[in-house]
């Protein structure tokens, strides 16, 4: 008796080695983790550019109802406009989670196989009386295990290089025959076209024919819109011609402008990075602008106290000078009772010069009243009204030294006598102004602490969604590497390797959680 | 009309505190009319120049009038960029719709596939299963029973059903 079950089985195992040349499918547990975490921090890099549109357009403090109304405007035109992009993240999930089934659905091909076999032989000795040998059970699992292993294989590949096209951006080289150029591994080779200015181009191309396709679009009937929902686009244009809904002329526009879209063969990942290139732009306009916006408003604050820090900075600078002055007038008259070296005496006289004139550069006044005072003390002060007249530059040593011996200790001390009451009335003075700015400041301070956190608090926002966006972009750049390693891994039987993916998926996520970290 | 690397340069020198008010209006002036003609990068280098230039207007009465048309100008500025950026996105949308739609093909082969697997599981439990009532049925068999015979025949089916599954052509 010839029992249909076990000639199916020889079938089987008569076709299945002309089918399974490499049953690999890589696991791609990781990358698929990876990739769902990387879509979910750009989609937190999105919906935080919406957020920055939406408290921009609230703020009243900032801007005038007008350009709120604007700012309201451009904020729902941005949530339209980005849905494409969040579905084409949702996409890439939803691909690398329908991969990841297959793989796991390989992966347990061999106990599926064996479970079966077993139930079918059991059946078979139960009902016909038929002993299978055990080497036929073993030779049977295996074979369906292959044959099971081998479907999953070929699709899993099918998909993937499908896919690559579609994803990655990148085709195929064929020869001037069409014929599929492979390496020396016999790989076939693929290249990538979507370089350089095609982010550029494509903006370009794709406004012309949205110029030239939206109105045409919004004035078909239902039944028109029906009618093209199958079609290619370039069958819908065709269409569109018959219907007379698109002229000759703009027939050929738009055939042109998708022939340069087409020409660069950019994939998914392509276009969404072309979109985060432009979040960031959109980022760092708004955020200046409430920066500058921001700092208008608060300019008197803002002003004000830089003003008071920067003029108490100077008395506090004039108070240093007069202290130093005083202090060595005091080491000059020291050093000549204790007979010191001349020419250190002489030295220190120059310096003291270089302390009355920075004086005379932040105090007017105190230059006349000490020239007037010198004036009137007349020949007790000797040539002092001349030291302090004298002009000092770097080629003028001699001269001043030659001043500087032409004053005795006694019209030195004398002139000095004069000149420090008059610096301790101005110190007096300074010390008193010193105070009160320290307590216009302290006064001050709450209100321009608040206003440079909010600041601070704006710019660090702008900050982290600028380093998101680029962070994002890298981490596309890696997800592309991983998905052309996969292709590799696929065909070569090598391991797939996600480490670049993973490490820029962490900086993602410790740009957004940065106390996490 | 100065160029934007010269406008660039005239605002740098402008200081809040020295700096007249005849300066601020040369330069104000010059922003304006590039405003009316800047494109692409030169847009985004006119609106850092006119951010600069606001930075450095004093706050003097006297410059009220100045610092609001700055302040418009560059509302303006950043309403024009915001809507570009936007329009550049949505022009793209198109494409990036086509893609994801051929993308979304595939998903659905691939789970198509991984559906087509489970049916595959679902069928060697029920394998398991055939065979535990065939078993019971077969005991029966002692007696010449049409109803026990009419059970084994659907249940002889059932297991060249099962393996259809597994055959290369359904594949």
């Amino acid at each position: 008796m010839r029992n249909p079950s076990r000639s199916r089985l020889i079938a089987i195992l008569l076709i299945v080695p002309l089918w399974c040349s490499a049953c690999e499918v890589p696991d791609i547990s990781e990358f698929t983790k990876q990739s769902a975490e990387m879509t979910r921090g750009i989609r937190t890099g999105v919906k935080d550019t919406g957020t920055l549109l939406n408290n921009a357009a609230e703020r009243d403090d900032l801007y005038s109802a007008a350009t709120r109304t604007d700012l309201r405007k451009s904020s729902k035109a941005f949530q339209e406009s980005v849905k494409p992009t969040l579905a084409a993240l949702d996409a890439l999930d939803a691909y690398l989670e329908s991969l990841n089934a297959l793989a796991q659905a390989n992966k347990k091909s061999g106990q599926n196989a064996a479970a079966v076999v077993n139930s079918v032989t059991g059946l078979v000795t139960t009902v016909a009386g038929l002993t299978f040998a055990s080497t036929v059970v073993n030779v049977a699992t295996g074979l369906i295990t292959l044959a099971e292993q081998f479907r999953t294989t070929r699709d899993f590949r099918k998909r993937v290089t499908l896919a690559a096209e579609i994803v990655e951006g990148v085709h195929p080289v064929r020869d001037e025959k069409g014929k599929l150029v492979k390496d020396e591994t016999g790989q076939v080779v693929y290249q990538r076209k979507c370089t350089g200015e095609a982010a550029d181009q494509i903006t370009v191309a794709s406004a012309t024919v949205k110029a030239l396709m939206d109105p045409v679009m919004s004035g078909l009937t239902d039944e028109q819109r029906k009618a093209l929902a199958s079609l290619s686009p370039q069958k819908r244009r065709e269409q569109l011609r018959d219907w007379n809904k698109l002229t000759a002329d703009q027939f050929g526009t738009v055939t042109n402008a998708e022939r340069t879209i087409t020409s660069f063969g950019c994939g998914v990942i392509d276009f969404i990075e072309f979109n985060i290139a432009d979040l960031k732009a959109i980022n760092l306009i708004v955020s200046q602008s409430m920066l500058s916006n921001l700092r208008d408003k608060n300019r008197t604050v803002l002003g004000f106290y830089d003003s008071i820090v920067a003029t108490d900075r100077k008395i506090q600078n004039e108070l240093e000078t007069i202290l130093n002055y005083r202090m060595l007038a005091s080491l000059i008259r020291e050093a000549e009772a204790t007979n010191g070296s001349l020419n250190a005496i002489r030295d220190s006289k120059i310096k003291l010069k270089e302390h009355l004139d920075n004086l005379f550069i932040l105090d007017s006044q105190l230059r006349l009243d000490i020239r007037k005072t010198l004036e009137d003390c007349g020949p007790s002060c000797g040539e002092m009204k001349r030291y302090v007249d004298f002009v000092l530059c770097p080629t003028c040593e001699t001269e001043i030294l030659a001043i500087i011996d032409a004053i005795s200790k006694g019209q030195f001390d004398t002139s000095n006598g004069k000149i420090e009451p008059l610096l301790e009335t101005r110190l007096s003075v300074l010390s008193d102004e010193n105070a009160k700015y320290q307590e216009e400041l302290k006064r001050i301070t709450p209100a321009h602490t608040a206003v440079i956190a909010e600041l601070k608090s704006v710019s660090d926002k702008r900050e982290q969604i600028d380093a998101l966006m680029n962070s994002s972009l890298s981490a596309l750049d890696a997800w592309r590497t991983s998905h052309s390693n996969l292709r590799v891994a696929i065909n070569s039987k090598k391991q797939l390797t996600v480490s670049s993916l993973t490490s820029k998926v962490k900086e993602i996520w410790g740009i957004i959680n940065p106390e996490k970290q | 009309m100065a160029n934007l690397n010269e406008l660039e340069q005239q605002v740098e020198e402008l200081d809040p505190l020295t700096s007249s008010i005849f300066r601020f209006i040369d330069a104000f002036d010059n922003i304006k009319s590039q405003a009316l003609t800047a494109t692409g990068n030169d847009q985004d280098k006119l609106r850092d120049i006119l951010n600069v230039f606001r930075g450095r207007l004093p706050d003097l009465i006297t410059h009220k009038r100045l610092r609001a048309d700055s302040k418009d100008l560059a509302d303006t500025m950043m309403q024009t960029a915001l809507a570009t950026r936007i329009s550049r996105i949505n022009a793209r949308n198109a494409a990036l719709d086509e893609l994801t739609e051929a993308l979304q093909t595939q998903i659905d082969k691939a789970n198509q596939d991984a559906s087509l697997l489970e049916q595959i599981k679902t069928a060697v439990d029920s394998a398991t299963k055939t065979v535990a009532e065939a078993k019971a049925i077969v005991d029966k068999l002692t007696a010449t029973d049409a109803t026990t015979k009419d059970k084994l025949k659907t249940l002889i089916e059932g297991l060249g059903n099962i393996s259809n599954i597994f055959s290369p052509q359904n594949t």
